[in-house]
């Protein structure tokens, strides 16, 4: 059993690697620009983008897993908690209503998105702390933030033209275009750190499985450990929604399919989302870097791809009960 | 040995103090809402009474650092379930330190068929088997030296009558190694007979407390439970039965 993870999770990371070197080295194949030229295209544009489809897919993916067993919740992802829809709120403000040119936002966004998360994670939490931070009180606060999120939004749309409506319809789907090197400093520690920090509980982690009173009677502190979860992945979640937007799926989709996989121990769960999720959008990043007559937005792809596969998997039924 | 000294929770326990020796099970018995499920949880040192504390082997539990409680002090809580498919045998494991359950303990709650298949798809009674297991593995250690304090909140709930029996004969064995089980028990019969000290709780405050011999009289009984008891003494077992109202 721990052989046959380890070979999954080494797996993975040579897929991982693979993927990301095709992204990197395709352009070398084209022999018409000079070497200069190639190494700058590859080191301005193709390795923001391998390292934010690392980091956006992993942190979403590990982010989604955390909150999974700290929320007791199957359900869960970064999206029924609210995380992202206050970034959303934030991005369809910062599109609809500043009528910024794309140079303004370029830098603007992100960190207002980021600012949006924060914000979002921060009601939710004040609201589920009155309710004793019980876990069906988080994911109902975040439903409850999500709706008014919604709301907001749906007025702007009415008030809103259609360039800025375009603009938000595709930052809303998830793009994996829209950072540089100092997009990426800010965020790039931000998910690391995030990732480290989840992994480091991933023990303790497994003792919530059981509900926090057995977590607490296994040795773990449940009420800081739940807390502390929901604040890292804020801060983890945040930072990927900001810098590629909305994504969806791949943190509802990457654990569940893994833990059919791998089972249930979030020491390899924990890493194995990370690869797995990484993985995920380093393919989408190359299926659109082969395609690239046309933007495809991530999310399309994550869905038309995850949906069925996800079925597929539920259906066949638990693919390898460890 | 374990040392209740006038534990009071605001509204739920007022008073309590008790002493159990090291190598007994105690049964907690009482109405529903008598407060036993409060107070196994300030013995495993899971709730910090408002008055009053309780102490292992003369240390205050709640002063001990979580991860050395966790080495000798099971808890098992009632109706605890996995929101995961997860299967027995992983989830018994997360609790237990990576090492699976001994074969003794798979054997004394029969629970060798359950370990492949998901918790949450097993029966109650299977269940509970299972989480009895997770309780004790996690002091696997600890319990063979004999240095365990167990805290059962109704071991027995959805048992059937064999496996009720081995679990019972199975903890008073754990206690002549000289392990502590503290469990509440809604079976007055069967704490008669495998209780060797008990505690009856009404109302949050502890009406008696001691071996069976003292605390099971028809006057307590009738005060903790509220209704008409009839005990006989059949070649030195207690028998007691319920009186039923006459129709």
């Amino acid at each position: 059993m721990k052989q046959h993870s380890r070979g999954v999770l080494a797996v993975l990371f040579i897929l991982c690697l693979l993927t990301s070197m095709a992204i990197l080295g395709q352009d070398l194949l084209v022999s018409e620009m000079s070497a200069s030229m190639v190494w700058h295209i590859i080191i301005q544009l193709q390795l923001p983008l391998v390292l934010t489809a690392i980091l956006v897919g992993a942190g979403l993916s590990v982010s989604a897993a955390t909150l999974q067993v700290t929320l007791h919740n199957p359900l869960a992802d970064p999206g029924i908690i609210g995380i992202s829809s206050g970034a959303s709120l934030m991005a369809a403000l910062v599109l609809l209503t500043l009528k910024l040119d794309h140079i303004n936002y370029f830098y603007f966004l992100p960190l207002a998105c980021f600012g949006g998360a924060l914000l979002s994670t921060w009601l939710i939490y004040i609201v589920a702390r009155r309710l004793r931070a019980s876990t069906t009180a988080v994911i109902l606060a975040g439903i409850a933030i999500s709706t008014i999120a919604g709301a907001i939004m749906a007025w702007l749309y009415i008030l809103a033209d259609a360039q800025a409506l375009r603009n938000l319809t595709f930052w809303l789907m998830g793009s994996l275009y829209q950072t540089d090197w100092w997009i990426l400093a800010v965020a790039g520690p931000l998910i690391v750190g995030g990732i480290a920090y989840q992994l480091s509980q991933a023990s303790a982690l497994n003792w919530l499985y059981g509900g926090s009173t057995l977590a607490a009677a296994a040795g773990a502190e449940p009420a800081r450990l739940v807390r502390n979860n929901l604040i890292v992945c804020a801060l983890c979640v945040g930072a990927a929604v900001s810098v590629a937007g909305s994504i969806a799926f791949v943190g509802l989709l990457v654990p569940h399919f893994l833990r059919m996989v791998i089972g249930f121990d979030n020491r390899l769960l924990l890493p194995a989302s990370a690869l797995c999720g990484a993985l995920v959008l380093l393919l989408v990043a190359l299926f659109s870097e082969l395609v690239s007559w046309m933007t495809l937005p991530v999310s399309m792809v994550t869905a038309t791809i995850g949906g069925p596969l996800l079925l597929i998997a539920l259906y066949k039924g638990q693919w390898r009960m460890s | 040995m374990i040392t209740l000294n006038e534990i009071g929770i605001d509204k739920r326990l007022h008073g309590i103090s008790a002493e159990i020796d090291r190598g007994m099970c105690c049964h907690i018995l009482g109405e529903n809402g008598a407060g036993k499920s409060t107070l196994l949880q300030v013995c495993a040192g899971l709730l910090e009474p408002g008055r009053g504390e309780c102490r292992i082997n003369e240390q205050p539990v709640t002063a001990m650092p979580a991860p050395r409680l966790a080495g000798f002090r099971g808890f098992h809580e009632q109706n605890s379930t996995a929101a995961f498919d997860i299967p027995a045998h992983s989830y018994i494991q997360f609790y237990a330190g990576r090492k699976p359950p001994h074969d003794k303990l798979i054997a004394a709650l029969d629970i060798g068929r359950l370990l492949a298949r998901p918790v949450s798809q097993l029966s109650g009674g299977e269940k509970q088997r299972v989480n009895l297991v997770r309780c004790i593995a996690q002091v696997w250690e600890a319990v063979e030296k004999g240095q365990a304090v167990l805290c059962l909140d109704e071991p027995l709930q959805g048992l059937d009558v064999r496996h009720q029996q081995s679990l019972l004969l199975f903890l008073r064995e754990l206690c002549q190694l000289g392990n502590t089980v503290i469990m509440s028990c809604h079976d007055i019969n069967i704490s008669a007979r495998f209780a060797d000290t008990t505690l009856l709780l009404k109302n949050g405050r502890c009406l008696a407390s001691g071996p069976v011999h003292q605390t099971f009289s028809i006057d307590l009984l009738e005060t903790c439970f509220g209704i008409k008891f009839v005990i006989t003494n059949n070649q030195n077992a207690l028998q007691i039965h319920p009186q039923w109202p006459s129709a």
